[in-house]
């Protein structure tokens, strides 16, 4: 499908962007433009999903990966010019201390700790993230508040093949789902990209996706939080097959339906079973009248905020989602158990 | 007074029998169609002289209150919250329980009976209960049966400069703002819809959503105030006498910027007080609204309760007229174009 050069150029790429949860504006419209070379139509829904469809022939496929990153929310400007923040997605203040903060409108602040706040409990409200504005009257308070910011390095590679930094899950997610995505317009095959806003804040968007687009297969990439040094799933074993977390039950139709294509096209297939990791696919097999699958992308999460893939991972990723969407025709045996 | 109407009558989540019949006898006279769904959510429709965005207006006429689980053989009920009730305010308050609405007072053992060591803890809400006087459990079967719900006795009054107190606030406040709108007949058309089960989880939104499929949706609550004594001095937001409240963030939304700027916009030019309302805790009914179909547009605007959820609130009637009459200009608006929602919203196809 591509080399791994392009692949590393194409998730540092989409590093890049500031997109936390509930301001992916920029990234949506920027993949969007990026899928737009073989899409028919590129639009976005009110809550801000991307969507890239393409007509064609054969089952609709629609393949969903999360473009969002935890973060933080300005919630006051104190008499300082320091802005109190809240988080946005996961609440990991312990994470937080003298770290960046990069906000979307290009501002940079220092997270700062209440030095009397006691060693052993560490809450959001103990932070204030200095701007260096001087006073509160030089910050323009209400237009702060409300500003989205994330936490953390900017993704850098770290060797061959592996990519460390922030947001790289997501960012690796997507673009193994856009390289898919347009390998089945490319054939011919009906499929639309949906391009999911706030999957950490609750699993939001992917709601709107399921429910205004009518499909006949679902494919969810999304990443997949691995163990160091476990057996499987593991990083660079290739994209793995939820069969449960907390918000799923994959059918058993779907697993065999999945796990034959993946060995009669020779790709790698690992599996999980999640107990704490809640998934948009989990969220879009309640919701959807039509099968959904959920194909994770290994990812060796340090923090909330930093974490590390594997080249290799993306490519199978992508060319596993993509014979899935191939075969799709196939899954009649299948859904007939479902 | 429509605000002591609507505030004094009964509606705990599921049982939302009497406000309902109470908000209905208002909006007749405003509204071109009334109907309820199976939930139970009362919908009045507002045709309007204009063509635009359709417009759904959303206020929970729920409230939190409590449930009886058991008579004990000593005519004292024992009870659970419908909504989150902190057990801390109910100690020795008034209530009004079952169909009958009997009079009840809400038991703990006195001071004189209480350890020492028992003393500083707070008593579960298991630990507490109902006596509404009975002898035993056959004279309190007469009156009450497990299932029956109880409320607050609260009596709406205007005190102190230009606030009131009552129970219920959180949302008979929202349900006066609404019903105020409907009077005004705005030129958009308009589907306000006075739901069930907010407090519960914003169960009668959800399905109003989907029903309506609204190009923009607002919608109108009270919210917590954090000019109280033991909050942070940099606060969250909302103050009494701030002005209608705007969220920016709460547990189920994060604000689009496009429809909050809008309504910052509309509130400036019409010279309306606002705060920005940002809360980890709570949601409201736009929470449910917003993933609904292929998405929809808008916000929601706050009346800063304080003592949300407990057996007295207090507003501030400045914020209640000023949230009125910002309604009334974001509709203003919208009908002169002022905002378009995006291709794709609500019932839209993009």
């Amino acid at each position: 499908m591509t080399n791994q050069a392009v692949w590393r150029d194409s998730l540092l790429k989409w590093t890049r962007f500031i997109a936390p949860s509930g301001s992916e504006h920029a990234l949506v419209q920027a993949l969007l433009q990026d899928a737009a070379a073989t899409a028919d139509a590129t639009w976005s829904d009110a809550l801000g999903n991307g969507y890239a469809q393409k007509d064609g022939q054969g089952p609709h496929v629609l393949i969903c990966a999360p473009v969002d990153e935890p973060g933080v929310m300005v919630l006051d400007v104190d008499a300082d010019g320091h802005e109190r923040v809240a988080p946005i997605g996961p609440d990991a203040p312990a994470q937080w201390a003298g770290r960046l903060v990069r906000f979307v409108d290009g501002t940079v602040g220092l997270l700062l700790r209440d030095p009397q706040a006691p060693a052993d409990r560490w809450e959001a409200s103990q932070f204030s993230v200095d701007v260096a504005a001087g006073l509160r009257e030089s910050v323009p308070q209400k237009l702060s508040v409300g500003l989205a910011g994330v936490i953390g390095e900017d993704a850098v590679e770290l060797g061959e093949g592996s990519i460390a930094g922030r947001a790289v899950g997501p960012r690796a997610a997507v673009t193994a789902a856009l390289a898919a995505y347009a390998e089945l317009a490319q054939a011919g095959q009906r499929v639309t990209l949906a391009l999911v806003v706030q999957r950490q804040t609750g699993h939001r968007g992917i709601r709107t996706v399921v429910q205004s687009t009518a499909a006949d297969l679902t494919i969810v990439v999304e990443p997949i939080p691995i163990r160091p040094g476990g057996d499987e799933p593991r990083l660079g074993g290739g994209p793995v097959l939820r069969l449960r977390d907390p918000l799923l039950v994959l059918p058993q139709a779907l697993q065999q339906f999945a796990e034959r294509v993946a060995s009669e096209a020779g790709r790698r297939l690992q599996r999980a079973v999640l107990t704490e990791d809640g998934s948009d696919a989990g969220t879009a097999l309640r919701i959807a009248r039509m099968p959904v699958i959920g194909v994770g992308m290994p990812v060796l999460a340090a923090s909330p905020y930093a974490a590390r893939v594997q080249l290799e991972d993306v490519d199978e990723t992508a060319r596993l989602v993509a014979v899935l969407g191939k075969r799709a025709d196939t899954l009649t045996a299948e859904r007939n158990m479902l | 007074m429509l605000l002591k109407e609507l505030t004094e009558a009964v509606g705990p989540s599921g049982f939302e029998d009497e406000i309902r019949d109470v908000i209905r006898t208002h909006a007749t006279r405003y509204a071109d169609h009334i109907f309820t769904d199976s939930l139970g959510s009362l919908y009045c429709e507002v045709h309007g002289a204009n063509t635009g965005p359709r417009v759904m207006l959303d206020a929970h006429m729920d409230e939190v209150g409590l449930m009886i689980v058991r008579v004990d053989g000593d005519g004292l009920l024992r009870f659970r919250a419908i909504g989150g009730i902190d057990p801390r305010v109910l100690l020795s308050k008034p209530v009004r329980v079952g169909p009958h609405r009997v009079w009840g007072v809400i038991g703990w053992k006195p001071v004189h009976f209480t350890p020492r060591a028992e003393r500083s803890k707070v008593p579960g809400i298991e630990d507490l209960y109902i006596d509404i006087g009975a002898r035993d459990d056959r004279e309190a079967r007469q009156v009450v049966q497990p299932g029956d719900v109880a409320v607050f006795a609260t009596a709406f009054e205007p005190f102190g400069d230009g606030c009131a107190k009552a129970k219920s606030f959180d949302d008979r406040v929202g349900c006066a703002v609404l019903l105020e709108v409907l009077k005004a007949r705005p030129l958009l058309p308009i589907t306000a819809v006075f739901t069930v089960q907010e407090e519960i989880g914003l169960r009668g939104a959800e399905v109003a959503a989907k029903r309506v499929k609204p190009d923009i949706a607002i919608a109108l609550e009270g919210t917590v105030c954090y000019d109280v004594a033991g909050t942070p001095s940099y606060g969250e937001g909302t103050k009494l006498g701030g002005g209608p409240a705007f969220t920016v963030y709460d547990s189920r939304t994060v604000a689009d910027r496009r429809f909050l700027d809008f309504m910052i916009r509309v509130a400036e030019k019409h010279h309306i007080p606002y705060q920005l309302r940002r809360v980890k805790g709570g949601s409201n009914d736009f929470g449910a609204i917003q993933v609904s179909g292929r998405g929809v547009m808008g916000g929601s605007i706050s009346v800063p309760v304080r003592y949300i959820h407990a057996p007295v609130q207090i507003i501030s009637m400045d914020d209640y007229h000023a949230t009125v009459r910002m309604v009334l200009a974001l509709l203003q608006e919208i009908a002169e174009g002022g905002f378009t929602p995006p291709a794709g919203s609500g019932g839209m196809k993009a």
